[in-house]
């Protein structure tokens, strides 16, 4: 099987794949934008504050065009772009389709109905929308949408629910604004360059040290203390060590697990990662994590298993504490530094899936299988790496460097907002509702999922949240994000 | 009914092999890798970023 594969293998047929082409086509627009002027970006739908509905929609370039005019464009181009990646991944297209347009325009009603002023302004924003009291939830948007999917996943009719299925798909979203966030890094380094830099290197060295711990720790536990199997036990180790559900599924893979090893412990893994992204963003800003604000964006890297969730829960958690600084020390920190910190330990650990996924193969072989003159291919490594951080680099490193260069910061910025903010913002809201369509509580109630469970909480509530939170800060403290300036 | 039982078995009565040096040395050296790392890479961060 193996041996079948060509470097390029899964590049029109893959998520991952499908993340890197249509974040970075739209990256490149905006580049193409910033560098001619053209206006080739402006027509992406933002979802301002109101108290008046009729001001809750409008284009990133305001004055462009009206602000349906901009949510149906946004929705036909991003329609076509997401259809020819399903079509090439061999996906039932009406199915796609209409799922998908259903996902788009829940979405959107979630979004503009908790950007409402009353909800989402700060004290000091209070004044310009004319209002004396607000409730000051910023990414209320986030927690509505993964709600209102929670509500419909599990209560709705089952045959509407297995629909929806089609189009939710909030690994292959968050995969998509995570190629756009690079754009974000992008401009972050041409206004701060050490700091981003910095935030890279101590990303990767706290990911080194924390999977080398998480990894043999709940392998362990998992077999000395509940007596798992082999398989159970190193597929279960990776999805909760590494990045769930592609981890649980490389490993499964390396190890040459049967099929419903890596399934159910995905299955457990999306439950997980659902809880923790409800319930750390606050206990993370109303605690001391507050006085730390980039080591928690870390934590969450660390401790939240799937990219999806992991993105979301940074996202929220840089609403919720630029909200609670702004209200109580009167700072304002630029927004994305703290969902950057999450997703950057992320992505590190994401890259890391390659080498453990190989590691772990060779040693199935030469131990379990007894195979010692069988050889691993190190193209392994390529296979199992996470196209869509290749995206993120990328978009990344042209910004940055042509941002700095020959097309300017300013230019860039006047190009590529409307992805880096706008676009990536609607997709996280895009990936929370699909988070919930997908999120199934039922899994846990099934028999012999207990154990399950309890390996997992047990490993994620003794192992790697203490550990996590312990190598955020030692690696992360003392960083602040950067003030907004002006 | 049958799905749950099915996943019940597979999970359940899992015989789990017995525990095999390998599996040990593995055990160990990733978390002297990962100590160490802990300790030179904290350092360095520590002393070159956080400083």
């Amino acid at each position: 099987m193996a041996q079948e594969k060509r470097w390029y293998t899964g590049m029109v047929s893959s998520e991952d794949w499908w993340a890197f082409w249509i974040g970075l086509f739209f990256v490149l627009v905006g580049i193409l934008a910033g560098a001619t002027g053209v206006d080739l970006s402006g027509w992406v739908i933002d979802f301002p504050k109101w108290t008046n509905i009729s001001n809750s929609l409008a284009p990133d370039r305001t004055g462009l065009m009206s602000g349906i005019s901009s949510l149906l464009v946004s929705y036909v181009i991003f329609t076509i772009a997401t259809c020819i990646g399903a079509k090439a991944m061999k996906m039932d297209m009406k199915k796609y389709f209409w799922s998908w347009t259903i996902i788009f325009f829940l979405s959107v009603i979630c979004y503009v109905l908790s950007r409402n002023a009353y909800i989402q302004a700060t004290s000091i924003e209070r004044a310009k929308y004319g209002i004396d009291w607000s409730l000051s939830i910023g990414g209320a948007h986030y927690i509505v949408a993964l709600f209102v999917g929670l509500i419909i996943g599990n209560l709705a009719p089952k045959k509407f629910r297995e629909f929806l299925l089609h189009g939710a798909r909030p690994e292959w979203f968050i995969k998509i604004a995570i190629v756009f966030l690079g754009c974000k890094l992008g401009m972050k380094v041409v206004d701060a360059t050490g700091f981003a830099l910095e935030l890279l290197l101590v990303g990767v060295c706290a990911t080194i040290a924390a999977y080398m711990l998480f990894w043999p720790l709940v392998y362990t536990f998992a077999r000395r203390t509940f007596n798992f199997s082999r398989e159970w036990a190193a597929t279960m180790a990776s999805g909760i060590s590494i990045c769930g559900v592609s981890a649980a599924i490389a490993t499964g893979g390396a190890i040459r697990a049967r099929p419903i090893v890596p399934v159910m412990v995905s299955s457990v893994i999306v439950v997980f990662a659902v809880i923790e992204l409800v319930v750390l963003p606050p206990v993370l800003t109303y605690t001391p994590w507050f006085q730390e604000p980039m080591a928690a964006g870390a934590s969450l890297g660390l401790t939240v298993k799937t990219d999806g969730a992991d993105a979301a829960s940074g996202a929220i958690t840089d609403q919720l504490m630029r909200t609670r600084a702004l209200e109580e020390l009167g700072v304002q920190w630029e927004e994305g530094w703290i969902t950057a910190s999450s997703v950057m330990t992320k992505i590190w650990i994401d890259m890391f899936i390659g080498v453990w996924a190989l590691v772990l193969a060779m040693l199935w072989l030469y131990y379990v299988e007894k195979k010692p003159d069988e050889k691993v291919q190190k193209m392994e490594i390529w296979w199992r790496f996470p196209k869509f951080v290749l995206g993120y680099f990328i978009a990344w490193i042209l910004v940055g460097v042509l941002g700095l260069t020959v097309i300017g910061g300013e230019a860039m910025d006047w190009g590529i907002h409307p992805f880096e903010s706008v676009a990536r913002h609607l997709f996280f809201v895009l990936t929370f509702t699909s988070i919930g369509l997908v999120t199934d509580f039922r899994k846990l109630a099934e028999e012999g999922m207990g154990r399950l469970a309890m390996v997992y909480g047990l490993s994620l509530l003794i192992i790697i949240i203490p550990i996590g939170w312990a190598l955020a800060w030692i690696f992360h403290h003392g960083m602040m994000p950067p003030l907004v300036s002006g | 009914m049958e799905q749950k039982e099915e996943i019940s078995q597979e999970v359940e009565a899992q015989e789990a092999e017995p525990w095999e040096a390998w599996e040990g040395k593995l055990v160990k050296y990733s978390l002297l890798i990962g100590l160490a790392a802990l300790a030179v890479l904290g350092g360095l961060v520590n002393v070159f970023i956080l400083s």
